[in-house]
């Protein structure tokens, strides 16, 4: 199963020996690491503040209606053929035989998703 | 030369000059050979089986920039390559090499050597998720939970009263928090399997799943490379992973009375 991303990049896995950006570098050296409470602190200046923004709480109507809309606008017959087309590349775990079985695909998809729901809505709106 | 560089050499090696201190390593230890903060170099300052690297800056008021905090990485990073070192967070300075000695290496000696065994042969992964995008997301909640296909079905049609709308959308964002925690869960419970302690952060943005770190031992971070992978490639069709490590314990290390 594992695939040969040992010390390369892969297009969903990235990896670095150390930090390599400010924001990764501010993450780590401002907010962590032994504090000597007694002792000066430096100022910080000159840093555009890197905001490490915290989610927005989901909680408007406005937000609401957001996600209303970007459910409705997606496509998901696209969204499925995608997801079928990653699974068949490689993700069931053997099952890269060209993904003709539709029974496998969906059983790797069921585990991937950690469980059987419900296909009810894609399915009608493939017959769309 | 700048009117700063005249002073720090001036002020270098007396002994009243402030110091400024990345991190404590075993005395002994090798010094980083990257520039430090200001410009400076890096030196140790040693206490029996302990030492601290500092740099000695020109007075106590200092003005880090963008290029100081990127050295106090590079500095603690490069230490870590070399042994055990214990990360300070940025910016704590001394106002003399004599009371960085009397008052913290001197009476946190013991304390200090203990840690610095606790952390020894350790490494932290810095690990951060998240979503591709938001219809990669959203596409599987609509396709795993029946009442959201449903309301979409009824409100696509273009009748769509507000309060449907309202609800479809209330009853994704639910949807899609608790995606997110059962994604971020499952990531952190399966790369735990090969880390000896874990702290988890808040995620970021929109579409973070989760932030967390690993601390991992040296003999170990193989059996952690093959847990991420295979975590990676399990969630490849919606989660993006990027991991930075072996790092210095930043987020491991504390010591009694600090924060």
């Amino acid at each position: 199963m594992a695939i040969a991303t040992q010390g390369t990049a892969s297009n969903y896995l990235q990896r670095a020996p150390s930090p390599s950006g400010l924001a990764e570098v501010l993450d780590l050296i401002l907010d962590k690491g032994l504090v000597i409470d007694a002792y000066v602190r430096v100022a910080v200046i000159g840093i555009e503040l890197v905001t490490i923004d915290a989610r927005i709480v989901i909680a408007s109507v406005d937000t609401y209606l957001r996600f209303a809309e970007a459910v409705n606008r997606l496509d998901l017959t696209q969204t499925e053929a995608a997801g079928l087309k990653e699974l068949r590349e490689g993700g069931g775990g053997g099952g890269n035989g060209g993904g003709k079985s539709r029974g496998m695909i969906e059983g790797a998809k069921q585990a991937f998703s950690g469980n059987g729901k419900e296909k009810a809505g894609v399915r009608s709106d493939e017959e769309d | 030369m700048s009117a700063i560089e005249e002073q720090q050499l001036e002020r270098r090696g007396r002994a009243d000059a402030p110091v400024y201190v990345y991190g404590i390593v075993r005395a002994g230890a090798g010094v980083p050979r990257v520039p430090g903060v200001l410009g400076s170099s890096v030196a140790v300052v040693p206490e029996r089986q302990v030492a601290a690297l500092v740099s000695v800056v020109a007075d106590e008021r200092v003005r880090a920039k963008r290029r100081d905090l990127l050295a106090h990485s590079d500095v603690l990073q490069e230490a870590h390559g070399g042994g055990v070192v214990l990360p300070l967070r940025f910016g704590t300075l001394f106002p003399s090499e004599e009371e960085l000695r009397a008052g913290f290496l001197g009476p946190r000696h013991d304390e200090l050597r203990s840690l610095l065994d606790r952390f020894e042969g350790l490494g932290e992964m810095r690990l951060r998720a998240s979503y591709h995008d938001e219809q990669s997301v959203l596409g599987e909640i609509v396709a795993e939970d029946q009442q959201v296909a449903r309301l979409r079905e009824a409100t696509r049609t273009g009748a769509a009263s507000h309060a449907q709308l309202v609800r479809l959308g209330e009853l994704v964002a639910a949807r899609l928090e608790a995606r997110r925690a059962a994604d971020g869960d499952e990531i952190v419970r399966r790369l735990s399997e090969g880390a000896v302690d874990v702290n988890v952060d808040a995620p970021e943005g929109d579409l973070g799943v989760v932030k967390a770190s690993f601390l991992v031992r040296e003999q170990d971070r193989r059996r952690f490379d093959e847990l991420l992978e295979a975590t990676a490639l399990r969630l490849r069709h919606l989660v993006d992973f990027t991991c930075t490590g072996p790092l210095p314990p930043h987020s491991f290390v504390a010591i009694a009375g600090g924060r």
